[in-house]
């Protein structure tokens, strides 16, 4: 008969870690099975390999459908990864015992199937933890409609950690009473919780211990969040433990065995609460489904068993095969796989699963995504300090220091060596007072704020950042299996015809044509996903509408780009829309959002479209802003005329600019009120970009709703020059202010009345940007010169800084070209334009040019008509 | 000798509690550090307040975050001195003379910066009859608290660090380093016994302080005091704290209800964050600090009026001037702030009727 160990431990948890590999050592398996996917198996030897740096995650996805997937991440620390490690290194047999994901992804997409068909059911009560967590957190990066991922530790840790903590008071009574009161604690909180469960509904108390049980029992017992009482508790006594085992090496396993007998009482207390729900659920499924239906209903409830069943299976083969045999599972299931019952039941339970194809792979992680801050459910507080504390047993809370000190000295904050000292004086005075065997990180950033940082917590949030938190990106091996999405986007280029190169190149795109539409999709999704393997050039011209040309350079951090880009989805498709989501849903910001918008159009992703036009509406209702509302109605105004080119649905965006321009034409006049010559910049740059975007759209009723908007500020003298200004030169372009009226208010805003500066500013207003149209457009130009005549020599003294002002915007190629048009004028000594150009006109020289423009017109030739009626331009 | 404490407008911390302080040293078997009266343990207890071993009832002092107070009380234990720091009315100085209270039995060896303050209220000064008498000598000299802190081992407070000039400031730094007065008078010092530190106060709100040289801060640990986190929180100091100023001061009123002590701790918290209780709006907050010592204060004020003027219970009328007073700080801006907010959040809000005119009539 074999010898079999079971080492229960907690996910991520340094302490175990440890703890761990003294224990192996000490007992010299020849097999590790550890609580994994046993599609991973064929994995496992990658572990060693030089290019492989935790934290990576092992990804298993369904093949034909990528969608559905699920990590296990591992760090440094997490106590899996050592076990791997130790078997690998040893050429010892490793294997990963937890059920299959073929059956388990097979399960959650029978299920996800059975929900869509039947909603109204019982089914929402029993759907399990993982996705329902997951779909209550929008910013979670997978949270893709209809997915169903599920993040496997997500729901085990939460309930491992609920037992573990009781382990440890149950395990440590006998010798300490303030353990023993936890102990009380603990039971007192499942009673009450009992009662609040009777008194709520069913559903929102499972859901409730599920998600928080640490929280709940570590605000019991006094601490801040479940994360420091884990460590204190579970992790600081275990860290005893070891300790004591180095003295006397054969009590290493002691941990396991005790924290095993404790998961056995809770299991048994936890079966007893929870047993007339099973039955109660269980009698309602019979009332409301057939048999057929409810076997699979059960299944929800038997995964955890089925989990279990196929542990033990795994181990009984193992068992024969080897002589001593370790297992490596979460503190749960430790119990359950010491006591091995009669095999016959658990073939019986794992007979018949619904199986699918399914396909792993390492990806590399990050410290960031273990913690809990990225919405990664099982994960860490503080998966640097833990690595750190991991790596460094010797000393851990003086190398934290330094570390510490040397971010903030590179930052150019001051901490000096005897600041240093000085905190960690401060640290273990604490945490005497607070009577810990060790500092935590608690103590240790109370110490640091305090001491380091004068009292100002701001360099913290850095040192969570960079420290506690930690940037650390795994790498993998380059033989890895591809991820989903790495296959994706190689299948859409050898689709799309594109392939990666690492020279620049130009790609040349007709979007009229279907391959450059998908292509033009394609490239604007990888930039929705940060992968910015193409960058779009900006086309002036008629032909920008349908043309797009991409500057395409593929570089070596777009791979890991493209696999960091996982977390989003398996497809690009699917990871843009997600991504673009997730961004809708954490910006606030109008532009913002309008811009995404755009992306999101031209990245055809219908999906992200409805959210973000949602976000659009909601916030441009909420947007008290007039300058905000006026930066979004360009680009929409662009979707709107363009968006066809593409086939989109423009209509939603029609009414959204609707409500926007009335919202613009009722809130400008005030916010044009009081403004300084930068804000008036600024206001005039956004009211002419409002006015192309209406002209653009040709929309008559907004156009001329506008216009009266323009004329009262135009007439309006307490504005800005610049933007009054502004305002008279639109409607005289528009023609709303016919030549007269447009020099009067030209006169009047320039008269000896205002003041200079605002003469200045109005003028500035007037022809800002637009030395061009002055040149080109005689009605203007006229305009502006006849003023200019017309003022007596004291007048244009005074006016003409303002007017050298003015025209020192425009560029000195265009002031010259108005010089020499000057000149031009002043040469013929007349007033009379058109009169100087009839004189120069060689009819003989003009004829063929001008019979060809007849010719194209379809006009006949001209020879015979008189010189008056080419003039003219007329025709008989 | 106890009629005349009792005559006492405000005893000091170790009086007041003197029945606690004693309680606590029966219990305490804690190790304690030179010179203190109590181990850091039971000095916790005396401020965070809580229930012994024996059954006897220990008062909390400070109404908040036990982390903070750990702090405070572990710096102590080190060479370095604490500094309090937070804007006004986040019971600094309270905290200190209770720290100073459980530490060293003795919360008066107190040095209240001002900005005139000379040299010798760190130090020592001179008493000049016996100094042209007798010379220069150790009995010529008149010690100042700090000094007397040094000589018995006990904690000195200084108030207000940032109002006293800097150079007046910097003779901390010797003392706070070397633990040693230096007298070149006497061609002597004052060695510091074991159980010596110092607390010191000062506000970051003030404009125009003396802030600390980086030598002087280095030797400070900085424990921020923040105003309460929670509304009960901050409800129940001020209730704790009215009654217990209420007989002291012998007020004729009964002591207000939760519930209006609860409305002014509303206006306040809401003036003070700029957002309503309920984060739904945003206001403008008014130039004054608005502390919980302020609502104190204003319900004190208003217990005033009822008892001494009205039929002893306190009604909106009567916390209507205080409230006002303590919000409109500058007659002009804050006016307005005041009276936007009356529109728009007092009278809308349920069962605030009798608030809303009475402030209405006084703004």
């Amino acid at each position: 008969m074999s010898e079999t160990k079971i080492f229960g431990i907690r996910h991520h948890g340094p302490g175990s870690a440890h703890s761990l590999m003294l224990a192996l050592e000490e007992f010299q398996p020849d097999c590790v099975l550890i609580e994994g996917p046993p599609e991973g198996n064929s994995l496992l030897p990658l572990v060693t390999e030089p290019g492989m740096v935790p934290p990576v995650a092992l990804l298993v996805y369904a093949q034909d459908n990528p969608r559905q997937a699920c990590y296990y991440p591992f760090a440094e620390f997490s106590p899996e990864w050592q076990a791997m490690k130790y078997a690998v290194s040893r050429s010892i047999t490793c294997r990963f015992i937890d059920l299959p994901q073929s059956h388990w992804l097979a399960l959650n997409e029978a299920k996800s199937n059975k929900a869509k068909l039947k909603e109204h059911t019982a089914i929402g009560t029993s759907t399990p933890v993982a996705s329902q967590d997951f779909e209550q957190r929008p910013g979670d990066p997978l949270n893709a409609p209809d997915s169903s991922v599920d993040l496997v530790f997500e729901v085990r840790p939460a309930l491992d950690s609920l037992n573990s903590g009781e382990s440890n008071s149950g395990e440590s009574s006998p010798e300490d009473l303030a353990i023993d009161e936890h102990k009380q604690d603990v039971k007192e909180l499942l009673e009450a919780q009992e009662l609040a469960h009777l008194a709520k509904e069913k559903a929102a108390y499972n859901e409730k211990i599920k998600r928080d049980p640490i929280g709940c029992l570590a605000e019991i017992a006094g601490f801040s969040d479940g994360e420091r009482w884990w460590e204190q508790i579970v992790e600081q006594r275990s860290q005893k433990h070891s300790h004591l085992a180095t003295e006397d090496p054969s009590t290493n396993y002691l941990v396991f065995e005790a924290i095993a007998e404790a998961m056995h009482v809770l299991r048994l207390e936890l079966a007893k609460d929870e047993d007339p729900d099973a039955r109660e659920k269980t009698a309602k499924l019979e009332i409301s489904d057939d048999g057929s239906e409810r076997i699979i209903y059960d299944e929800d409830e038997l995964i955890e068993p089925m989990r279990e069943a196929h542990m033990r299976q795994c181990l009984r083969v193992a068992s024969k095969e080897f002589k001593r045999v370790a297992v490596v599972c979460g503190a749960w299931h430790a119990p359950a796989l010491s006591q091995i019952p009669a095999a016959k039941e658990d073939n019986a339970l794992l007979k018949g699963l619904p199986k699918q194809k399914v396909e792993a792979t390492w990806i590399p992680w990050t410290h960031g995504r273990l913690s809990f801050s990225s919405g990664y459910g099982a994960g860490v507080e503080s998966p640097g300090w833990y690595h750190h504390i991991f790596t460094n047993r010797e000393n851990p809370v003086l190398t934290w220091l330094v570390k510490v000190a040397q971010l903030l000295r590179a930052e150019d904050l001051d901490a000096s060596s005897a600041q240093i000292i000085d905190t960690l004086r401060l640290v273990e005075a604490v945490s005497s007072m607070r009577e810990l065997a060790h500092p935590s990180l608690d103590e240790l950033n109370d110490a640091i704020i305090t001491v380091l940082c004068s009292g100002n917590n701001i360099p913290l949030g850095l040192i969570r950042k960079k420290l506690i938190v930690g940037e650390t990106l795994g790498q993998v091996p380059e033989n890895t299996p591809g991820t989903p999405l790495e296959r994706d986007l190689s299948k859409l280029q050898s689709k799309l015809r594109i392939k990666p190169e690492a020279t620049a190149k130009v790609l040349e795109l007709d979007l009229r044509k279907p391959l450059d539409l998908s292509r033009s999709e394609l490239l604007n999704r990888l930039l929705i996903l940060n992968i910015d393997w193409a960058e779009k050039q900006y086309i002036r011209g008629k032909s920008g509408t349908f043309h797009e040309n991409w500057d395409l350079e593929w570089y070596p951090e777009l791979s890991i780009r493209l696999i960091e880009a996982g977390i989003w989805g398996r497809t690009i498709e699917q990871a843009a829309a997600a991504k673009a989501a997730d961004v809708a849903s954490k910006n606030n910001s109008l532009a913002t959002l309008v811009d995404l918008l755009e992306k999101i159009l031209e990245a055809d992703l219908p999906d992200a479209l409805k959210m973000v036009m949602a976000r659009i509406n909601s916030e441009a209702a909420v947007a008290g802003d007039v300058i905000e509302l006026m930066k979004s109605v360009p680009t929409l105004a662009r979707v709107v005329r363009y968006g066809n080119v593409r086939g989109t649905d423009v209509e939603a965006v029609k009414s959204i600019i609707d409500a926007l321009i009335t919202r613009i034409v009722i809130g400008l006049p005030s916010a044009c009120q009081s403004l300084d010559d930068e804000a008036a910049d600024s206001m005039q740059g956004l009211i002419n970009e409002v006015n192309a975007a209406l002209l653009l759209m040709s929309r008559q009723d907004h156009l001329s709703s506008y216009r009266e908007l323009l004329t009262k500020l135009a007439n309006n003298e307490n504005l800005h020059g610049h933007v009054a200004g502004k305002a008279t030169r639109l409607l005289f372009e528009s023609r709303t202010l016919d030549d007269q009226a447009a020099a009067r208010m030209m006169q009047w805003a320039l008269s000896r009345a205002a003041e200079p500066l605002y003469s200045g500013k109005w003028l500035e207003g007037f022809l800002s940007g637009s030395a061009l149209v002055l040149i080109h457009d005689s009605r203007l130009w006229q305009l502006l010169d006849s003023w200019l005549l017309n003022l007596d020599t004291e007048a244009f003294k005074e006016l003409l800084p303002l007017l050298r002002r003015t025209f020192s915007t425009f560029t000195s190629p265009e002031r010259r070209q108005i010089g020499e048009r000057v000149r031009q004028t002043q040469a013929v000594e007349g007033d009379v334009f058109m009169a100087a150009d009839e004189e120069d006109l060689n009819l003989e020289r003009i004829r063929p040019p001008l019979n060809m423009v007849r010719f194209l017109l379809g006009l006949p030739p001209l020879s015979e008509y008189s010189r008056e009626e080419i003039l003219a331009g007329e025709s008989p | 000798m106890t009629e005349l404490l009792a005559q006492v407008l405000r005893q000091h911390a170790e009086q007041q509690y003197a029945s606690e302080l004693a309680e606590l040293a029966l219990v305490d078997k804690r190790q304690r550090p030179p010179s203190w009266k109590l181990s850091p343990w039971a000095v916790m207890q005396y401020l965070m307040g809580g229930k012994l071993e024996n059954g006897f009832e220990i008062t909390p002092k400070y109404v908040g975050n036990k982390r903070i107070i750990e702090i405070a009380i572990a710096t102590l234990t080190t060479d370095r001195a604490l500094l309090l720091l937070g804007v006004p009315g986040t019971a600094k100085t309270w905290v200190s003379e209770h720290l100073a209270a459980a530490i060293s039995g003795d919360s008066t060896l107190l040095v209240q910066g001002t900005a005139g303050m000379p040299e010798e209220s760190i130090r020592y000064g001179w008493n000049y009859a016996r100094l042209i008498a007798d010379g220069p000598s150790f009995n010529a000299l008149v010690a100042s608290p700090v000094m007397q802190a040094m000589r018995h081992g006990k904690i000195a407070r200084i108030e207000e660090l940032t109002r006293i000039p800097a150079d007046v400031q910097d003779s901390l730094i010797t003392i706070l380093s070397e633990k040693v007065l230096p007298i070149p008078e006497l061609g002597d010092e004052v060695q510091a016994i074991k159980g010596f530190n110092v607390i010191a106060t000062a506000n970051d709100r003030d404009k125009g302080v003396n802030d600390l040289s980086s030598a002087l801060k280095r030797r400070f640990n900085t424990v921020v005091l923040p105003t309460p986190a929670t509304i009960e929180e901050e409800v129940d100091i001020v209730a704790r704290r009215t009654e217990a100023l209420g007989r002291a001061l012998e007020l004729p009123a009964e002591p207000p209800a939760l519930e209006e002590i609860r409305r002014v701790v509303t206006i306040f918290r809401e003036l003070r964050s700029g957002v309503t209780a309920d984060g739904k709006n945003k206001l403008k907050s008014p130039s004054g600090t608005l502390s919980t010592a302020e609502a104190i204060s204003v319900i004190n004020s208003g217990l005033a009026l009822a008892g001494h003027f009205g039929d002893g219970t306190i009604k909106a009328e009567d916390l209507a001037a205080g409230i006002v007073g303590a919000v409109v700080k500058d007659p002009v801006q804050d006016a307005v702030v005041f009276r936007e907010y009356l529109e728009t959040v007092v009278k809308e809000r349920d069962g605030w009727k009798d608030f809303y005119r009475a402030l209405r009539n006084l703004s």
